[in-house]
C-alpha cells in the first residue's frame, strides 16, 4: 500500500471517529442484550446506578473496536464539528456519561451480562449499593470504596473473586482496628481499665519529696496565717478528784521542800552508803 | 576516779581430760544449756527457784570479794556495779545495772537467758549478793519486768510488803519512787 492510500485510509477512519466520539460505546456483550443496566463513573467518583434502554444501531453492533496506536494518528483539520455529531445521536439514548471504559478485561463481559441481569431484577430495591466493578473495570474493592468514601470498614475479601464472578451480596463489614502506637512511639498508652488508671494514679502521687529545698526568699514574706481555736474547743476532760482529797494525799510544801532538798544534797561517797539510805525508804505513814 | 575493770581472767577453767568445768579454778560447776533449767523451773515450786537464784547470788557475791577483798566497802556505785556486773555476766545471768534515783536504789537487769522464773532469780541472786557483800538484810521488789529484762528497787525487809503493794495497785515508777521518798527518817508524812 502507497503512502497516499494509507494516508487515505487513515482520513477514512478518523472520518469515522470523529461521527462516533460523542457516541457512548456499547461492547459485543452488552449489544447483544436489549436492555443493559450499567454503572456509571460520574466525575465526583459516585456511582450512580442508571437503566438504560439502549438500542444499538446496526451500525454500532457491527462496529469492532479498533485500538489506536501513536504513530498512527495523523493531524487533520475535524470536518465536522463535535455539536454537529452531537445532533445526530438521539436525546433519549444519551445517558449521563461521562467516561466509559473500554479496556475492561475478557471476563468483564460475561460478568457484565450477568450484573446487568440481576441489577435490572433488584431495580425495585431502594439500596444502591452494590458492585458494578466488572463493568467499569473496577475491582469490587474499589467499587466499595467509592460507593462509602467516608467508611472505616473495609472488606478485601473478594479482590480476587471480583473479576471473574459477581457477587451481589453486600459488602460484609470488617471493623478497623484502632491504631496502635509503635513501641518506639512516645505518645501516652491510655489505661486499659479504671484500676489501671488508678493504680497509675497512686503511683504518681508517690513522689519522693526533696531533700533539698531551695533557699528562703529575701524580703519581707507574708506572715503565716494565726491559728484560730474554735469558741467551743475543749482540751480532754481529765478524771474528776476532789481536790481536798488530793491536799490530803498530796505532800506539804515544807515536805516537798525538803524531800527535794535532801535529794540535791544527797550524794553518797560509797555503795553502802547509798544502800544504808534507800533501806530508810518507806519508812513514813 | 577510773575503777578497775572486773577480771575475768581464768574465770572458767575447763578440764578436758577429766571432764570438769572449775569456776575461778576452785569452785565445780557446770555448764547447762538456759533450755534445760527453763523446762526444770516451770514446774518447780517458787521456794526452789528462789533458793536456786539465792545460791547463785552468793556464789557472784564470792566472786567479787576474791577479786576487791575489803576494798568492796569503798566501792561506790559505778566500781561495785563493773565488779558485781562482771560476776552476774560471768554465771550467765545478764547484764547488770545499777542506778540511784533520789536516795533510792534501783538495779535493771537485762539480757536475760532463763525466761522461766527469771524474776524470782534475779531478786534472789540480788538480796543474796548484796547480803553477802555488805551484810545488810533488805528485799528487793520487782517494778516491772518483761521476757528478758527486771526491773527492781532495793528497800528495806519491813517497807517491801509496802512497796509491793504499791506496784500491785499499778502506781507508775515514778509516782512508787516519790511515794518511797515521802515518810523517810528526815520527811515525816
Amino acid at each position: 500500500m502507497s503512502v497516499q492510500q494509507k494516508i487515505a485510509a487513515l482520513e477514512g477512519l478518523l472520518v469515522r471517529i470523529e461521527a462516533n466520539r460523542t457516541r457512548p460505546r456499547v461492547v459485543a456483550a452488552a449489544a447483544s442484550s436489549p436492555q443493559v443496566a450499567a454503572a456509571v463513573p460520574l466525575a465526583h467518583g459516585i456511582i450512580e446506578e442508571a437503566p438504560l434502554e439502549l438500542e444499538a444501531p446496526p451500525e454500532l453492533i457491527e462496529a469492532e473496536d479498533i485500538e489506536l496506536f501513536d504513530d498512527e494518528i495523523v493531524e487533520l483539520a475535524p470536518e465536522s464539528t463535535p455539536a454537529e455529531a452531537a445532533e445526530s445521536i438521539p436525546a433519549e439514548s444519551a445517558p449521563p456519561v461521562l467516561e466509559l471504559k473500554i479496556s475492561a478485561p475478557p471476563q468483564a463481559s460475561e460478568a457484565a451480562a450477568i450484573a446487568s441481569a440481576e441489577l435490572e431484577a433488584d431495580l425495585t430495591q431502594p439500596e444502591p449499593v452494590t458492585v458494578e466493578a466488572p463493568i467499569s473495570g473496577e475491582t469490587p474493592s474499589q467499587a466499595a470504596r467509592l460507593t462509602a468514601p467516608e467508611s472505616l470498614e473495609t472488606d478485601f475479601s473478594d479482590v480476587g473473586a471480583g473479576l471473574s464472578t459477581v457477587d451481589s451480596a453486600p459488602i460484609e463489614s470488617v471493623p478497623v482496628e484502632a491504631d496502635e502506637a509503635p513501641a518506639s512511639s512516645r505518645r501516652a498508652k491510655l489505661p486499659a481499665s479504671m484500676s489501671e488508671a488508678l493504680a497509675e494514679a497512686a503511683k504518681a502521687n508517690t513522689r519522693e519529696i526533696p531533700l533539698k529545698t531551695p533557699p528562703p526568699e529575701s524580703g519581707p514574706q507574708a506572715a503565716t496565717p494565726q491559728v484560730q481555736i474554735p469558741a467551743q474547743a475543749k482540751l480532754p476532760s481529765l478524771p474528776f478528784e476532789d481536790p481536798d482529797e488530793a491536799v490530803k494525799r498530796a505532800p506539804s510544801e515544807a515536805q516537798v521542800v525538803q524531800l527535794v532538798g535532801e535529794a540535791r544534797v544527797f550524794k553518797p561517797q560509797t555503795f553502802i552508803e547509798l544502800l544504808d539510805a534507800t533501806l530508810r525508804l518507806g519508812r513514813g505513814d | 576516779m577510773t575503777q578497775p575493770a572486773f577480771d575475768a581472767a581464768g574465770a572458767l577453767h575447763f578440764d578436758l581430760a577429766r571432764g570438769n568445768l572449775l569456776l575461778d579454778g576452785k569452785v565445780p560447776a557446770i555448764a547447762v544449756p538456759a533450755s534445760a533449767l527453763d523446762a526444770l523451773f516451770k514446774r518447780a515450786p517458787a521456794d526452789i527457784v528462789e533458793g536456786f537464784g539465792k545460791r547463785l547470788g552468793n556464789q557472784a557475791a564470792d566472786l567479787v570479794r576474791d577479786r576487791v577483798g575489803d576494798k568492796r566497802l569503798l566501792l561506790d556505785l559505778e566500781a561495785l556495779n563493773e565488779q558485781l556486773g562482771g560476776a552476774l555476766a560471768l554465771l550467765g545471768l545478764g547484764d547488770l545495772q545499777m542506778e540511784r534515783w533520789g536516795m533510792a536504789l534501783v538495779v535493771k537487769l537485762k539480757s536475760m537467758t532463763l525466761r522461766s522464773g527469771h524474776v524470782a532469780i534475779a531478786r534472789s541472786a540480788l538480796e543474796a549478793t548484796l547480803f553477802q557483800l555488805f551484810e545488810r538484810p533488805l528485799k528487793a521488789v520487782a517494778v516491772s519486768h518483761d521476757d528478758t529484762s527486771v526491773k527492781l528497787v532495793v528497800v528495806a525487809p519491813e517497807v517491801a510488803a509496802k512497796v509491793e503493794g504499791w506496784v500491785a495497785q499499778g502506781l507508775s515508777f515514778g509516782e512508787l519512787l516519790n511515794k518511797l521518798h515521802v515518810g523517810t527518817d528526815g520527811v515525816s508524812a
